[in-house]
């Protein structure tokens, strides 16, 4: 932990950056998410494997602006969520100092390209409680699985927590909040929870990149990172694209080649 | 005041009969990691082991979406129909005192000025049955604004937890006449002593400082610095047994359709926005101290109550561990 | 107890379109008793639905003093008012109301009046304006000094004709410059610089203060130039609103909500007010 306060303290007296973005320790002892400005804060810095919220859900705050060099220590998670921001033409590539620790040494990426090489390294194999859980899913009735969501989704409160939550939910204007026409039933009853987690699960749609925070945000325990998850891994198996492990634009989705195997897009 | 005893024997079926006459049972009941207040069929799915509720019982008096009134359209003309008030009486069991006190203070809030029909209307209909705190946790903080843990203010029937059963305060009419009606689950018997069955809740901040300090700190200039990790997810207020912002939608079709009022908050950047685009709160960090000082501040100038009632809600579920204790410690500090 | 959120039928029974995308609907009550107990003050809004769309703000803009209608007008500005925009006469919609404070106008009895609009600012104006106009025995001098970008964008165009055909108001019109028409008689300028170039007394003499925020925070220095009080210049507060009734918290600005402690405020007030609105 030393060296990485050390060497963050460096960044700030040699003017590097003005704020650096990482972890304290929180209620639990894991990590919470903290914002410092001095160096002489930097004693309560912390990373270990409980640092797990996604610190580039941050990013977009107007409140940062003021802030000529941002310093971030990025799980893998925030990783992730850099390169697929940096996809999106987000952010740039050089905005942001960047660090990890692995192996107990801390890593600052030169750029971008260093932080997918890192990715493609390391990249976890997905977690086999959760694909058993989407198995269980999968084998049921379509009845069944109409009956499972329904049940779910009916105690949604639509507070969207699991969209402030999400690094990749940037939008200025969330299509819920347009109501010309209003896309999206905005009170909380089947009917427009159910659009609202179409919406959200579609919108994410192979630009997920599976660090779970929606699902911890959401105060009503709704299993709803399942529904990104299927829906990534349906990219992953025809289009071969994993979201956030590049840092220029490969979106399935919206991608577009003459030789497409299906008929409508030609 | 009159007191009563149910044996814990009786407990179980005392709730069962409640359910058997068609009384609406809200209890603290189990829900993978969480417990929330549910409806519950048997005495079985009340979760005993817990220091707090997820989310308080607030939505048995205001509900995350509330029919105002249904319209049905007949050629240009609209009729308009009033809610059907609901059938039975619901019974919220096992809430605790700082849930007790902040259903007084939304009885104030909705009643009080320009009375609310639909809040009344449950409310009316709904008998709060408390239940004395026999532990907390780092988050509880009813001792720093006023309230006790054994608290009986907002209940009509009170109860703690001892050997023999559980002791029961009769508080009001209501709880009077419920206790009448099953009358062959209590036991007739002395007051006495809660103080050794009662939690110690440790005070977590200074009110008479932070009292000093609040009326002045819209301008604070820490306001910012302290709420950085907040990005806007509401839960703390949606959570929060005080929190009665809402908003108001229509859903409908040709024929016509229902005007429901669902939660907001003031944690959200659109709460304020208008049509032109403007927000006279365009940073979270405006929307923070709005929360905190409406908590701390407002209420206090508007009904005399502060709206906070320690409950701890807002700090266990912020999933970036804000906390209302550190805050206001960090105002008071200056 | 009564149902706070259910609305008064209305139907419009005229509309008056005023400027690009801005009418005035003249409503009256579907039901007679319910315009028998109807009454409201000078400076006081409604909620205005479309059922299946959802409600609006907008003040009264009709005077107290004409009975057995009301007036609101309106810029198309969002879903509500679009679908405001689609109704035709005879038409049903939903008001409730009339919600939040007045202009306290008994209390200017004996003294000279200084209304300044701007744009879609007029419309709060207009309902005091007529109830001072109806009383006019009440008070002094009534001024009224009104601007829009353009000629086109003047709203109760009829009305101002009439109000500078009466000897006994002073009528000053202006338009942005570039906002003039070959045969535009008013003035052209903005707002604060007419309003240095009429220069009119603050002896004795109520201001009341409604347009677009810009135009107001450049008009006040003027109005403490010309001597006026802060305690003598009234605006009208606009914030976002869902229940008016002081219960779903949108409108608060501080401890101070809008809807039911507003919307009209002295310059005196405001300035005690968080700045969040
Ligand atoms: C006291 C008061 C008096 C007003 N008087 C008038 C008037 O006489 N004429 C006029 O044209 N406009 C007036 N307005 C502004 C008017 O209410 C908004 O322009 C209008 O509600 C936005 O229309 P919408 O519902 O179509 O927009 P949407 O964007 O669809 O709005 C959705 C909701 O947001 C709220 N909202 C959005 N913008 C505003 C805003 N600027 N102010 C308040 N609430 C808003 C409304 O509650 C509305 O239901 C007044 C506002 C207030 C608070
Ligand atoms: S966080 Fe949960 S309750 Fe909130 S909108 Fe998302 S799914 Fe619904
Ligand atoms: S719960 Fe936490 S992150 Fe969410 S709005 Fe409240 S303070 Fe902000
Ligand atoms: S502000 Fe937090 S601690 Fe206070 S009553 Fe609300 S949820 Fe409980
Ligand atoms: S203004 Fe904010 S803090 Fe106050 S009740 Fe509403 S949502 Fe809660
Ligand atoms: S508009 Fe609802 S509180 Fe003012």
């Amino acid at each position: 932990m030393s060296d990485l306060i050390n060497k963050t303290s460096q960044f700030f007296s040699s003017g590097i950056i003005d704020l650096f973005i990482g972890y304290k320790k929180g209620r639990l002892g894991e990590g919470k998410p903290a914002f410092f400005t001095k160096p002489d804060q930097l004693s309560e810095l912390i990373f270990d494997e409980n640092c797990i919220v996604n610190l580039a859900v941050y990013l977009r705050k107007p409140e940062l602006k003021k802030y000529s060099k941002i310093g971030i220590l990025a799980n893998f998670g925030t990783l992730r969520a850099l390169l697929q921001l940096a996809a999106e033409n987000q952010i740039t590539d050089g905005q942001y100092l960047i660090l990890t620790v692995a192996d107990g040494k801390v890593l600052e990426f030169a750029n971008l390209k260093a932080i997918e090489e890192y990715v493609a390294n390391n990249l976890p194999k997905p977690n086999p409680e959760r694909l058993a859980l989407l198995k269980e899913i999968e084998s049921k009735s379509r009845e069944e699985r109409w009956d499972f969501w329904t049940r779910e989704l009916s105690s949604c409160i639509r507070c969207y927590a699991c969209r402030a939550a999400c690094p990749l939910c940037y939008c200025e204007q969330c299509l819920v909040e347009c109501n010309q026409p209003q896309w999206v039933g905005v009170p909380p009853t089947g009917l427009g929870n159910l659009e609202w987690h179409i919406v959200r699960a579609m919108h994410l749609a192979g630009r997920c990149i599976s660090c779970g925070e929606c699902e911890a945000a959401c105060p009503m325990e709704i299993p709803l990172g399942l529904l990104t998850q299927k829906l990534n891994m349906t990219i992953i198996s025809n289009f071969g694209q994993i979201p956030g492990t590049k840092r220029e634009p490969d979106y399935a989705l919206s991608t577009f080649k003459v030789d497409d195997k299906e008929n409508f897009i030609r | 005041m009159e007191y009563k005893l149910i044996k814990l024997e009786k407990i179980q079926e005392f709730i069962n009969s409640l359910i058997a006459t068609g009384k609406q049972v809200l209890a603290p009941k189990q829900k993978k990691e969480k417990v929330f207040f549910s409806l519950i069929h048997s005495f079985e799915e009340i979760a005993m082991d817990y220091i707090q509720t997820a989310f308080s019982a607030k939505s048995a008096v205001f509900p995350k979406c509330e029919e105002l009134y249904t319209f049905e359209k007949n050629g240009k003309e609209t009729i308009l129909n009033n809610p059907q008030a609901p059938e039975n009486d619901t019974i919220v069991f096992g809430m605790r005192p700082c849930d007790g006190a902040a259903f007084d203070y939304l009885a104030t809030f909705f009643l009080k000025e320009n009375p609310d029909y639909h809040f009344k209307m449950r409310y009316d209909n709904t008998i709060f049955v408390g239940l004395t705190c026999s532990s907390g946790d780092e988050f509880c903080f009813c001792s720093s604004v006023g309230i006790s843990p054994s608290d009986t203010r907002g209940s009509d029937l009170m109860l703690t937890k001892t050997e023999n059963g559980y002791y029961v305060e009769i508080i009001t009419e209501k709880g009077k006449k419920l206790v009448e009606q099953f009358a062959n689950f209590f036991e007739q018997i002395e007051q006495i002593d809660k103080t050794k069955y009662v939690a110690n809740i440790q005070k977590r901040f200074d009110s008479s400082a932070l009292k000093e300090k609040i009326s002045g700190a819209f301008d604070w200039e820490r306001w910012e610095e302290t709420s950085l990790p907040c990005f806007g997810c509401g839960t703390c207020a949606f959570s929060c047994p005080t929190c009665t912002c809402f908003d108001i939608q229509d859903e409908a079709n040709l024929l016509g359709g229902t005007r429901y009022r669902i939660w907001d908050t003031c944690a959200l950047g659109i709460f304020t926005k208008h049509a032109s685009g403007h927000n006279p709160r365009e940073k979270q960090s405006e929307r923070w101290r709005n929360r905190i000082l409406h908590k701390f501040l407002y209420t206090d100038e508007q009904f005399g109550i502060l709206s906070c009632v320690g409950c701890g809600r807002c700090i266990r579920n912020c999933p970036a561990e804000l906390s209302i204790i550190e805050q206001v410690n960090a105002i008071t500090e200056g | 107890m009564e149902n706070m959120y259910l609305p008064y039928r209305m139907f419009i029974e005229k509309i008056t379109e005023e400027a690009p995308l801005v009418r005035t609907y003249r409503l009256k009550f579907k039901n007679p008793a319910d315009e028998e107990k109807f009454s409201f003050k000078a400076g006081q809004f409604g909620e205005y639905s479309i059922f299946g769309e959802g409600e609006s703000t907008f003040c009264i803009a009709s005077s107290p003093t004409r009975k057995g209608y009301i007036e609101c007008t309106f810029r198309v500005a969002g879903r509500v008012t679009k679908a405001l925009a689609n109704c035709e006469e005879g038409d049903e919609i939903g008001f409730r109301g009339p919600y939040g404070n007045t202009f306290p106008i008994d209390d200017w009895k004996g003294k000279n009046l200084l209304f300044i609009a701007g744009g879609i600012g007029l419309p709060p104006l207009r309902c005091v304006i007529w109830n001072c106009l109806d009383l006019r025995e009440n008070y002094r001098d009534i001024t009224i000094l009104y601007g829009a970008r353009s000629v086109n964008d003047l709203v109760y165009k009829h009305e101002l004709e009439e109000w500078n055909n009466r000897p006994d108001v002073n009528l000053f019109t202006t338009v942005d410059p570039g906002g003039e028409t070959p045969n535009w008689k008013g003035k052209v300028g903005f707002v604060p610089a007419i309003l240095k170039e009429v220069s009119p007394s603050s002896d004795n003499t109520i201001a009341a203060v409604c347009g677009p925020p810009i135009m107001i925070k450049l008009t006040l220095p003027v109005l403490f130039e010309l001597g006026f009080k802060e305690e003598n210049i009234f605006t009208t507060l606009e914030n976002r609103m869902k229940c008016g009734i002081g219960k779903c918290g949108h409108c608060a600005v501080g401890p101070y909500y809008v809807c039911k402690d507003g919307p009209v405020i002295t310059y005196k007030e405001l300035k005690e007010l968080p700045q969040e609105y």
